[in-house]
């Protein structure tokens, strides 16, 4: 029981504290907790979130959660017009009835600020956590795990943007053979599973080991590709001139680099 | 005075009388205030640490157990202990001056 309470308070302390300042805390309290029962140690000290709750120092837990809500948002406000149009196209197909390029005009723009998000949270994120973050001596399993799985889905994504921008029609319509709409899908798909990631890895990175912050920078370019090739399919709005795939290659190839390497760096 | 500033002067208090181990004065004062909890005394310990106050430190280990944790007075501490005391003080002669004993 009393190991209970004390990861509790061990979680509770890396999230309102500062790193440093949570190790000192939980050092005394190991002290404090010892040989009392979970009952003592609720009447004696409160619950563990309140006991640290009243450790924060309000200014800088204050600026702890405007990182972690600017984080949030550069992965997660991006997808909000992917969720909705999922929706919609979900009540399309339902209803069979309705224009599909006057569904694709409604969308908000939220996607299209992925160009400004993805850099912003790679740079925030790294510079938060390189500075404040605690390292951890064995690279936690969850990691790698997730690092993989994401690593697929980036793979998937890149083999998707190579058969529609070397216009490989033949591939996508054994991938998709009933409906064309269906690879939009697998992209949401795709990016919400990065989106959950990324948030755990970022609230990982905060209560224990700083490199969970890999995951979070994978999954900000996993889903940045996602939603760069989703918004390419459902605008269509592309220049029929020749060479027209080279921007997007360049783009692709720039969210894949920094990702990569945005990961690399958060693991050492 | 405010009991917050009560409790801050009984720990200066007792630091005055010499470094003291942390989970002890944290007992101490519990005992003495039991409606407040370990954890509300133990915030007002690590605030007096991060204003310069107090200091932490490891000291010796009770039967070969863990290193424990000292608190001492810094300088600061001392004029805040003084400081404290005579708003002490100052209240107890006004609240005498209206007969509240």
């Amino acid at each position: 029981m009393r190991r209970d309470y004390l990861s509790r308070l061990s979680l509770a302390a890396r999230w309102y504290l500062p790193p440093a300042e949570a190790a000192e805390v939980l050092e005394d309290y190991r002290e404090i907790v010892a040989g009392r029962s979970e009952e003592e140690l609720r009447r004696d000290l409160g619950t563990p979130r309140a006991a640290m709750k009243q450790l924060a120092q309000p200014r800088a837990y204050r600026r702890w959660l405007a990182v972690f809500g600017i984080l949030s948002v550069c992965l997660l406000l991006p997808m909000v017009d992917v969720v909705e149009t999922g929706f919609s196209m979900l009540l399309f197909e339902l209803s069979r009835d309705g224009n599909f390029l006057a569904l694709a005009n409604s969308v908000p723009a939220t996607s299209q600020l992925t160009v400004l998000l993805f850099p912003a949270g790679t740079v925030l994120s790294f510079v938060w956590f390189r500075r404040t973050g605690e390292k951890g001596k064995a690279l936690p399993k969850g990691i790698l795990l997730l690092l993989s799985i994401l690593l697929l889905g980036m793979a998937w994504v890149w083999f998707l943007a190579w058969t529609i921008l070397t216009e490989q029609w033949d591939v996508l319509n054994f991938l998709f053979p009933q409906n064309g709409y269906t690879v939009t899908q697998v992209l949401s798909l795709n990016i919400l599973v990065a989106g959950a990631a990324g948030m755990a890895g970022l609230i990982k990175a905060r209560l224990g080991d700083h490199r969970w912050l890999a995951v979070y920078m994978m999954s900000l370019a996993g889903a940045g590709l996602a939603i760069f090739l989703w918004r390419m399919l459902t605008r269509m709005n592309y220049d029929p001139s020749a060479n027209w795939q080279f921007p997007y290659w360049i783009r692709i190839a720039f969210i894949t680099a920094v990702g990569l390497l945005g990961t690399g760096v958060s693991l050492c | 005075m405010l009991k917050k500033d009560l409790l801050e002067l009984c720990l200066l208090h007792l630091m005055a009388q010499g470094d003291q181990y942390g989970y002890e004065l944290l007992r101490r004062l519990h005992a003495v205030f039991p409606d407040v909890q370990e954890s509300a005394i133990y915030a007002i310990l690590r605030q007096l640490c991060r204003e310069g106050a107090t200091e932490r430190y490891q000291g010796g280990t009770a039967s070969g157990g863990p290193a424990r944790k000292y608190y001492r007075l810094t300088e600061a501490g001392q004029s805040r202990h003084t400081a404290l005391l005579e708003a002490w003080r100052g209240t107890r002669d006004a609240l005498a001056a209206l007969g509240i004993q």
